[in-house]
């Protein structure tokens, strides 16, 4: 069902229209409000008039991570503080995250785009549904919270708590659409099968995951074992969180509420459109926030635009699943980390830049593992205390949750034995086992 | 319905609206609020083509008219009624109608002009007790309708209004933007500038922004009335917890 047909399905010109129109009072507000974006386009030479067509974006300069790491906390907000109702913000860096607010409208819009996604997975006012993504600073639980209300749905707001519980009130509670990462969902049907409880026996019929890549691989495997279809869907907390981007139930690429949103598709290193149908980098402009509006925001994300027409009558322009990303970010456990975090824990904890290696891979149970191996100092090795070295691998670990966010085994090795430059194999810092 | 795009405009050297956009759908009722001197007469100006702009398109029912002559535009059903009324002080109140119908008569559907006359003595009886009355003798509400009237004596498909609720009374400005309601029931697009935003928002659908010649805002009525902007600056809410 589509939920907002007036929207959904309007004509091309009538998105460029919009679209237009509301690039255009952005870029007067944040001209107006955000010193940053003052600044930038005084120093480009650009002015929110000189944007006379769509393609005129083009000329503005980009958005990045960084310039929003320099904004903490409040520096890229285009609205005084009293006029925010909800602050998020992104996780697990070492530094400070960004934070975004949030009016009463974007709110609204935010309900609204993450309901549009959810009707077009087929979630109506009969389902009930429960959200396992942690409920707090990160976007995802309240996301889809407020648009599977707006829908009307029955929501169980489960968060991310362990998977019996959940297995629990997914059978209880008659839960017929499971929101959640995917890696989440592949690890309750392991922990179905633990407890021999047959899909059936549940009434889960629909799935949808985000918040991290996966492939059709792993799409099948979590339709075969939980016997529902599952639906791919895109978001970020910096935009906006989930609700972005989502499949509809022909699964043919993910439509962009492009009411709410530009996309542009950029080649990662020289910042120029890609050629209809490659792969590249996307690029975010906000055309309806008024709290935190960002304006070509490089996602660092990887997809292609899908120009064919879609049989569900949606008109919004779609693109590919995520297939990658432009850095290192690794995502684990519903969160999102740069090994670069992890390394600046290391020199916190040692007080000498140690050399280091992230392995990740799955369980049998189905959970995620990861695996920090950390080469000790020669200092500390002479030392060869089997006590302090516990005491050193604790410490780290215990950093690494507190920082991040995330639970991480602590492997202390041999100094240079990370290295392998010897037999001339490139390091690899992150090696990456799980299924995808 | 309408569409403008990247309207640059104003007198003479100096531009009022600086790459103003916006549209107008079918059945619509939008309205534009702004601070005084913002640009939005001379947004109205610049689609009914009193005003030439110095760039920027618009398109009338998916044709463009940026250089169609204003008179022309009225002809296509795009008609404004202006700022204070402009009534026919010296002529009758039907003279006055009858001059709205120009177009129709002129396009040979003369003989429907007294079946239009009908319609708008329907919606305003009291222009009919005054049909002999020079134009300049009705009180200022009734001249407002007088002004409606003979706009939709051109058969309009989009009524664009100035500042109806200029100079009148409260109970009187009530009436007139109920007329504006009954006016959308019969297929008519509106776009209405108005100063009284609180007014103005309780019966569009839709509505813009516009500061000094930009537009800075755009949404439905509840998205305008739910911006703290918006508030503060047109509806005078927390006016003094503001200044805290």
């Amino acid at each position: 069902m589509i939920f907002n047909k007036s929207k959904e399905t309007m004509s091309r010109d009538e998105i460029t229209q919009v679209q237009l129109e509301r690039l255009q009072m952005t870029l007067n507000r944040v001209y107006r409000n955000v010193a940053f974006y003052k600044t930038s386009f005084d120093t480009q030479g650009v002015g929110a008039e000189s944007i006379r067509t769509l393609e005129d974006l083009g000329r503005l300069p980009f958005t990045t991570r960084e310039h929003l790491l320099s904004a903490y906390p409040y520096d890229m907000f285009a609205v005084p503080l009293r006029d925010i109702v909800r602050l998020h913000s992104t996780s697990g860096t070492a530094g400070k995250p960004v934070v975004v607010g949030y009016t009463k409208n974007d709110l609204s819009h935010w309900a609204e785009c993450t309901a549009r996604l959810l009707s077009a997975a087929g979630i109506t006012d009969q389902d009930v549904v429960q959200i396992a993504f942690h409920y707090d600073l990160c976007t995802g639980g309240f996301g889809f919270h407020q648009g599977a209300e707006r829908i009307g749905a029955s929501v169980i707001p489960a968060s991310a708590t362990a998977p019996d519980k959940q297995i629990m009130v997914m059978r209880d509670y008659k839960t017929t659409a499971l929101l959640s990462t995917p890696s989440f969902a592949a690890r309750l049907a392991q922990e179905l099968e633990t407890q021999h409880i047959h899909p059936e026996k549940l009434f889960l019929k629909k799935g949808l995951f985000g918040a991290e890549p996966w492939s059709e691989n792993l799409r099948r495997e979590i339709e075969e074992r939980l016997h529902i279809t599952a639906l791919d869907n895109y978001g970020l907390t910096e935009i906006m969180g989930p609700g972005v981007a989502g499949e509809c139930e022909e699964k043919r690429g993910l439509h962009v509420n492009e009411d709410h949103f530009i996309v542009e598709i950029v080649d990662p290193a020289t910042g120029a459109a890609v050629s209809a149908g490659e792969t590249g980098e996307l690029v975010f402009t906000t055309i309806t926030k008024e709290g935190f509006p960002l304006i070509r925001y490089r996602s660092g994300d990887m997809a292609a635009f899908l120009c064919d027409p879609c049989p569900c009558g949606r008109t919004f322009c779609r693109i590919s699943r995520v297939s990658g990303r432009t850095d290192d970010l690794i995502f684990f456990g519903g969160t999102k980390l740069f090994p670069a975090d992890v390394e600046k824990i290391l020199l916190a904890v040692e007080g000498t830049a140690p050399h280091f290696a992230i392995d990740l891979w799955s369980d049998p149970d189905g959970s995620e593992v990861m695996e920090v191996k950390v080469e000790i100092s020669e200092k500390v090795f002479a030392i060869d205390k089997l006590r302090d070295l516990e005491s050193v691998r604790d410490v780290i670990r215990r950093r690494i949750e507190q920082v991040l966010g995330v639970s991480a085994k602590v492997l202390l090795v041999e100094p240079k034995s990370l290295r392998t430059d010897a037999d001339g194999a490139k390091f690899r810092r992150v090696t990456d086992r799980r299924r995808k | 319905m309408l569409v403008v795009r990247n309207l640059r405009s104003g007198y003479g050297s100096i531009a009022v609206l600086k790459a103003v956009s916006l549209h107008v759908g079918r059945g619509e009722i939008v309205v534009i609020i702004g601070p005084n001197g913002a640009g939005k007469s001379t947004l109205l100006m610049s689609v009914t083509g009193l005003v030439a702009p110095f760039e920027g398109e618009v398109e009338f029912e998916g044709r463009d008219i940026t250089a169609v002559p204003a008179e022309k535009r009225v002809g296509l059903g795009c008609v404004l009624v202006p700022e204070g009324r402009r009534v026919f002080a010296t002529l009758s109140v039907r003279e006055n109608l009858e001059l709205g119908a120009y177009h129709v008569r002129r396009n040979g559907l003369g003989r429907e002009v007294r079946h239009d006359l009908e319609r708008i003595f329907a919606l305003f009886p009291i222009l009919r007790k005054r049909e002999r009355q020079m134009g300049g003798t009705l009180s200022g509400g009734e001249q407002q309708m007088l002004a409606i009237g003979r706009a939709l004596m051109a058969r309009p498909a989009l009524l664009m209004m100035d500042e109806p609720s200029m100079g009148l009374a409260p109970v009187v400005t009530a009436s007139i933007f109920k007329t504006v309601l009954t006016l959308r029931e019969q297929g008519l697009s509106i776009l209405l500038v108005e100063q009284n935003a609180r007014r103005a928002l309780s019966v569009a659908d839709r509505g813009y922004v516009i500061e000094t010649g930009q537009m800075v805002l755009e949404g439905t009525r509840e998205e305008l009335l739910n911006n703290n902007d918006v508030q503060r600056a047109y509806l005078g809410k927390d006016y003094s917890a503001i200044n805290e």
